[in-house]
């Protein structure tokens, strides 16, 4: 019963988990907004985001860093590094409404904007997917996967044969949370997910002597998949356009 | 002698040339693709310079006067190779460079081209000098050439199409058939030097301009060193593309004036000036034997040489002073502007988009930079331009920049626009403007989700929880949570939940099942009771009963046997027990023992005196006890 106790004081206060010091991103995040809020040229508004990329050092991840991010890059005019940020803060604020009205705008700015590719088949299954934030799919994945077992041995204990029921309710919630963590698995698609951030030519290989991969050059905005990289070059698929390699000092990732 | 040391005494054997190449001093030789060309034509020369490292390219200035030099390229063709033999190393190295130049004589006669010079290790070097017989082709009226410009003045991106035009008199008895037809086995040559693009201009793909020009039949002109093959353009093969060029008919007058028909071929190719200068295009030359009359056995053919002389594109700089609002724009252009949204409040963003339009065939769009719109006095006093020169995107022929603006004070509308392009035709600049955009200005009193970008749905109820506005940061520190995911602290977690709740469950069940199993837990309380009897048998001779304490003895030996194998103890005899103890691997010895003292014991319950004494009968079961009960358990 004492070990009981105590997974399910730890399933239910996972944030000591992860180890946290905010101490130095605080400071960061204000001297960013300052540089913020002071800027009014570009070139300022760059400089507040490269204060805003500081805060993202070694693998951390906030959504609002990232939106804020986002909204330095759009003021600085780089609409391709806005919409990727927008679009790594969406995981993270998916309901909020200034967000999505703001990554809209900078779709629709961008000179280099695509078409959007259509939604996956699975996102009509899982169709709560755009409504909750990847780290609540994963606590909810997490303790799921964690009340079943625990559930089960109650119904053991206690002799209550309808808790089984709970334990494989509790399974079946852990799995489809776990399926579509899999699925939208934010922190995998940053690494998958780019955008072109300057007017360049994709080539059909690593090199500047291929052939033109499309009749137009890309420009700012134009998002991609990842499909290969090198150290020089990286491989995108273009959606309604196809494939080709771009330079790397003209993709965000 | 060892193969692969036969290749490299081969090698070494093939090359004792170079190898005295290699201490040979530098020279320079030239070479000529043609000694006999006709005016308008080109001929290939090539200067090699042998025997130096890196050279520096000739000079060929000493050429300009009598050629149009254009440079081919240039290749190394060095070739160094070592050799290993019984251990002997031997190296040698043949150094060559070679510049191609394409050379196209500006006079006829028979002229000898000038020496290319070189320095080498500071020591000017010289070629010879070839001849070249550049031949005027005679007088004729049997194929005309000329070639022309839809415009001969053009300002960068402007497009003009460069045509040539060949005409070619009927067949002496039959004017209605293509008087190429009979030429389909060798058909006349079209040389000219805009095939590739020239320098400064810039065209659509050559392959694709040319495609649809392929002959089914084999009849037309052959152009330059394009090949075809099975359809498709390869350069350098070695069949020949034929073009057809026909165009219809067209009536020219002969030199003594009276009218002739010609059949009409016509090479149409549109440039885009990219840089100001004078630009050379052409000449062109048509050469072949073409159908002069007909004879006994048919056509006969004439040697024809026709030329047309050169043109010159002159791109000019769009002219000087500007106006402020010139937008690069060269050609006919329109202008539109649309603002979204068009009903809002003081300070919220608007996205301004104003979008140049190109006329089917004015000029590039890569050249038009964002207007500069602070230059409008009542839009900059009205509205804050937060960004002032967006990036351009090009769709088809319009390329639109995107501003975002934001309204200073409530009703104020986008005002007319203007901006400036060249018109080149006109030779002048032209005003276009966009017409006022009517908005619906609000004083900021708070945010609305209706009214913000449209992208919202009135329905999203977290736009009336906050207060910054769109495009407002995100200022709490508090949200500054570390949102990483603790991959692995969670799938701990889950497995020790998993391993934990398993592990409880099983043993809970285990536990469960041993209680309600009878049969186990009479097998594991066999010996405990067997001694308690033997106890009780103690017990009882201690108080002088040793009939009492034999039957516990009995009882003792029975119930381990009973309950070791979860039977009825009251209907076992003394053989059931020696069945049971020889299933268990119980010894002879204990077999016999334990038999004949029970058999003594029931002897004695049915009046038989004591077969033996009662503390001994109790230590030997006793023994025996020890002895039996781990068999039995084992064996259960």
């Amino acid at each position: 019963m004492r070990i009981l106790v105590m997974l399910i004081t730890l399933v239910m206060w996972p944030a000591p988990l992860v180890a946290t010091d905010n101490s130095f991103r605080e400071r960061s995040f204000v001297r960013a907004l300052d540089l913020f809020d002071a800027a009014q040229t570009p070139e300022l508004y760059r400089q507040s985001a490269e204060e805003f990329e500081s805060i993202l050092v070694d693998g951390y991840r906030n959504g609002a860093v990232y939106y804020n991010l986002g909204n330095a890059y759009f003021r600085a005019g780089e609409y391709g590094r806005a919409i990727l940020n927008y679009r790594k803060a969406q995981a993270y604020l998916p309901r909020d409404p200034y967000l999505k009205a703001n990554l809209q705008q900078a779709i629709a700015a961008a000179p280099g904007k695509l078409a959007i590719p259509p939604q996956p088949w699975w996102s009509h299954i899982l169709f709560w997917t755009a409504w909750m934030s990847f780290p609540a799919k994963v606590f909810m994945c997490g303790v799921a996967l964690c009340g079943s077992p625990l559930v089960m041995l109650i119904a053991v204990i206690a002799r209550m044969p309808r808790l089984s029921w709970l334990a494989a309710a509790l399974l079946a919630i852990g799995l489809i949370a776990g399926a579509d963590v899999a699925l939208n698995n934010a922190e995998a698609a940053s690494k998958q997910r780019a955008v072109i951030t300057g007017e360049t030519i994709a080539r059909k290989g690593t090199g500047y002597s291929y052939e033109p991969a499309f009749d137009q050059p890309l420009r700012d905005g134009a998002e991609f998949r990842v499909l290969n990289a090198t150290a020089d070059w990286t491989l995108g698929r273009f959606e309604g356009i196809g494939d080709g390699w771009i330079r790397n000092e003209y993709v965000a990732r | 002698m060892n193969p692969f040391l036969r290749i490299l005494v081969s090698l070494l054997l093939a090359l004792p040339a170079s190898r005295s190449l290699a201490f040979q001093a530098p020279e320079i030789r030239v070479g000529l693709s043609a000694e006999e060309i006709f005016a308008g034509e080109s001929v290939d020369y090539t200067v090699e310079i042998r025997n130096t490292e890196n050279p520096a390219a000739p000079d060929m200035s000493a050429l300009r006067d009598l050629f149009e030099v254009v440079a081919t390229g240039d290749q190394s063709r060095n070739q160094s190779s070592t050799t290993i033999i019984n251990g002997r190393v031997s190296q040698s190295t043949y150094l060559s460079h070679v510049y191609q130049f394409r050379l196209t004589p500006k006079q006829p006669g028979e002229l000898q081209i000038p020496a290319p010079t070189a320095t080498v290790d500071g020591k000017p070097l010289t070629g010879r000098k070839p001849s070249l017989r550049v031949l005027v082709p005679e007088p004729q009226d049997l194929v005309l050439v000329e070639m022309n410009s839809s415009h001969l003045k053009v300002y960068p991106t402007q497009p003009f199409t460069v045509n040539l035009t060949i005409l070619v008199q009927p067949l002496p008895d039959n004017a209605s058939t293509d008087p190429l037809r009979p030429l389909r086995r060798q058909p006349p040559h079209i040389e000219v030097n805009w095939i590739d693009t020239p320098d400064h201009l810039s065209a659509g793909d050559k392959y694709q301009w040319l495609q649809p020009l392929l002959a089914r039949d084999s009849t037309g002109f052959t152009l330059n060193d394009v090949s075809a093959s099975s359809g498709s353009f390869f350069f350098g093969e070695s069949r020949a593309a034929v073009l057809d060029l026909s165009k219809g008919r067209e009536t020219r007058n002969s030199p003594d004036g009276t009218p002739r028909d010609y059949f009409k071929y016509e090479l149409s190719r549109t440039f885009t000036a990219e840089t100001f200068g004078r630009i050379p295009l052409g000449p062109a030359v048509v050469k072949g034997a073409f159908v002069s009359e007909i004879g006994r056995d048919g056509y006969r053919a004439k040697k024809v040489v026709a030329t047309a002389p050169a043109i010159e594109i002159e791109v000019r700089e769009v002219p000087l002073p500007r106006p402020t609002n010139y937008c690069g724009g060269i050609g006919d252009f329109t202008v539109d502007a649309i603002a979204r949204p068009t009903k809002l409040r003081v300070g919220d963003p608007i996205t301004l988009t104003v979008r140049l339009q190109r006329a089917g065939d004015s000029g590039s769009l890569d050249l038009i930079s964002a207007p500069d719109l602070s230059s409008n006095e009542q839009l900059a006093a009205d509205f804050e331009l937060i960004d002032k020169d967006p990036t351009g995107r090009v769709d088809g022929v319009t390329k639109e920049f995107s501003y975002v603006v934001r309204p200073k004070r409530a009703d104020v509308s986008i005002p007319a626009l203007s901006i400036a392009t060249f018109d080149p035709l006109a030779e002048a600049f032209k005003q276009i403007g966009t017409a006022p955009i009517a908005l619906e200005v609000s004083e900021a009193v708070g945010l609305n989700s209706v009214d913000l970008i449209g992208s919202v749905s009135s329905s999203t109820s977290g736009l009336k929880s906050r207060s910054e506005g769109i495009f407002q940061n995100i200022t709490d520190p508090a949200a500054l949570r570390d949102e990483r995911v603790g991959w692995v602290a969670w799938s701990e977690l889950v497995a020790v939940a998993w391993a934990v709740a398993g592990a409880t469950s099983a043993v809970v069940l285990l536990r469960r099942r041993h209680a309600s199993d009878g049969g186990l837990q009479r097998r594991q309380l066999a010996k405990r009771n067997a001694n308690k009897r033997l106890g009780a048998a103690r017990s009882a001779l201690s108080r002088g009963d040793s009939k009492l304490a034999m039957r516990e003895v009995r009882s003792a030996v029975i119930g381990l046997i009973a309950d070791a194998r979860n039977r009825v103890s009251e209907g076992l005899t003394a053989t059931d027990v020696e069945q049971v103890l020889a299933a268990a691997n119980v010894t002879e010895v204990d077999r016999s023992a334990i038999k004949k003292l029970l058999e003594s014991i029931e002897a004695h319950e049915y009046g038989a005196g004591l077969p033996t004494d009662p503390k001994s009968a109790i230590d030997e079961a006793s023994a025996w006890l020890r002895r039996v009960a781990p068999l039995l358990e084992h064996g259960a």
